[in-house]
């Protein structure tokens, strides 16, 4: 690994008095590379990745203990602004969530959030969000349409361009074309793959294919631990550990 | 099926069937390949015409099972996106296959010798060479296909590495069949046969070793190929 932007350091997190979720995970995410979360439904994945924007931490009664830095600071300094954080790390859901408002309006959101004024600004990376997203030539015609008016893949792609108006500089999609049909799955797998240029990827996925075909980096987590992190291509020809050989092969374990 | 196969099986019991046919039917190659080179061998030491033509004929059994299996890895790989020891096991398949497709080749070769020397009643020879030689190929490709059933990476290690020593073997033999047309030249026709048999066998001998890479390659997940065979014991050392 040559340039790390990421650093989860023996981080644990527990609700309440609950069993813990995350058990001192260590893993470390390559600048501009695409890395892949794997394992089974329960394994911590999606926790984990809501720890590094801190979204965990809307849920009651959490504990997190360990450490995550973003460029070698750590995110849970009492300096560290959650919302200029978000900023920073964009988050993607399963299921698509546009605003109720028109395709142009859900682009432009985050920048007059962030408190944008220039029109001319925000229609220039309104148009280069969706460009990037590769979704510009389908709505170009209709920005003032409402967004849910959008095909499904349409809509995650448009919750993409949401995303990265802010100029984040990760990328957290958590199960981004679980919803979709094939070809909008390849569609955004085919984007994952343009935005690594610019953006570091974590992508959270229940679909081994998917994290095989679009990751650079691969983490197989069990029981909130990771249990193997390597390179794709290592992890799915030749795994180290007989948990991941017995998950990536759909073998009883 | 491989004795490897003591392990947990796949959720999808279909899956687990599609791979326990593939193993049985590469295995099923394997001993194919194996009874068609001793039939050679034994055409053409025992000069006899009717095993000869036994083993020309059945090649095309050879050639149908190559064709069932590489058709069943296609499937496989299709349908099954198979990862980590599965896809090994697939990969290493599709390559043993087309190596066991090539001994199937090279006995036939060695049967249409055999009719030709028997047809032309070139009875004079003992092939003396081609005996030894014939019998340690057949050991060799033996240890292989053992090896592949009980996906033993030592094993295969050992047949690479002995590949040399074959060749050394092979070396000889030409040398005493070269000295040996030189003293007679009337023994010519038939020692041409004796050496083009000894070159199939010598072709059978680095097939057995490229199995023996394969199966390596399927047991450990590293490809040995084009290395010396301390390189590979170290490689199979380390993790």
């Amino acid at each position: 690994m040559t340039s790390p932007i990421i650093e989860i350091a023996d981080l644990s997190l527990s609700y309440g008095a609950d069993e813990p979720v995350l058990r001192n995970v260590q893993l470390t995410l390559e600048r501009q590379s695409v890395t892949a979360i794997i394992g089974a439904s329960g394994s911590g994945k999606s926790s984990l990745l809501r720890c590094i924007n801190r979204l965990v931490e809307l849920k009651p009664q959490v504990r997190i203990t360990g450490d995550i830095t973003l460029d070698g600071q750590s995110i849970f300094a009492p300096e560290i602004d959650v919302t200029e954080l978000r900023q920073r790390i964009g988050m993607v859901f399963q299921k698509p969530n546009p605003f109720p408002m028109s395709i142009f309006e859900n682009v432009a959101y985050g920048l007059r959030l962030v408190g944008e004024k220039s029109t001319r600004v925000i229609e220039q990376r309104v148009e280069q969000s969706l460009r990037l997203a590769a979704l510009w030539d389908e709505v170009k015609d209709r920005l003032d349409s409402q967004a849910g008016i959008l095909s499904g893949g349409q809509q995650q792609r448009l919750v993409i361009a949401r995303a990265i108006a802010v100029e984040p500089e990760v990328l957290l999609l958590d199960e981004p074309a679980s919803s979709l049909d094939p070809i909008s799955t390849l569609r955004i797998e085919e984007l994952i793959y343009e935005l690594k240029s610019r953006y570091t990827i974590v992508v959270v996925t229940h679909n081994m294919q998917q994290a095989a075909r679009v990751s650079d980096w691969a983490a197989f987590m069990h029981q909130g631990s990771i249990v193997e992190y390597d390179n794709t291509t290592a992890l799915f020809t030749n795994p180290r550990e007989v948990r991941t050989e017995d998950y990536i092969t759909g073998k009883f374990s | 099926m491989f004795q490897s196969d003591q392990h947990k099986p796949h959720i999808s019991g279909q899956f687990n069937n599609e791979l326990g046919t593939l193993k049985n039917d590469i295995l099923a190659m394997g001993g194919l390949v194996e009874s068609q080179l001793s039939l050679a061998l034994n055409a053409l030491l025992e000069k006899n015409t009717e095993k000869a033509l036994q083993v020309i004929k059945r090649d095309n059994e050879v050639n149908a099972l190559e064709l069932k299996i590489d058709q069943e890895c296609a499937r496989i790989l299709a349908r099954r996106q198979p990862a980590a020891s599965d896809l090994r096991l697939v990969l290493a398949v599709i390559k043993i296959n087309m190596d066991l497709e090539r001994v199937g080749d090279e006995a036939a070769k060695i049967a249409r010798q055999a009719k030709v020397i028997v047809e032309n009643s070139l009875l004079d020879s003992q092939f003396v060479n081609l005996r030894l030689m014939g019998k340690q190929i057949i050991d060799t490709l033996r240890l292989a296909l053992d090896a592949l059933a009980r996906s033993d990476a030592q094993l295969a290690l050992e047949i690479v590495a002995g590949d040399s020593s074959i060749d050394a073997v092979y070396a000889q033999a030409m040398e005493v069949v070269v000295k040996t047309m030189r003293a007679d030249e009337s023994i010519i026709p038939v020692m041409l046969n004796e050496l083009w048999a000894l070159k199939a066998l010598e072709r059978i001998g680095d097939h057995a070793s490229n199995i023996g890479e394969h199966v390596i390659y399927m047991v450990s997940g590293h490809d040995v190929r084009h290395r010396s065979s301390a390189e590979i014991s170290n490689q199979l050392e380390s993790p």
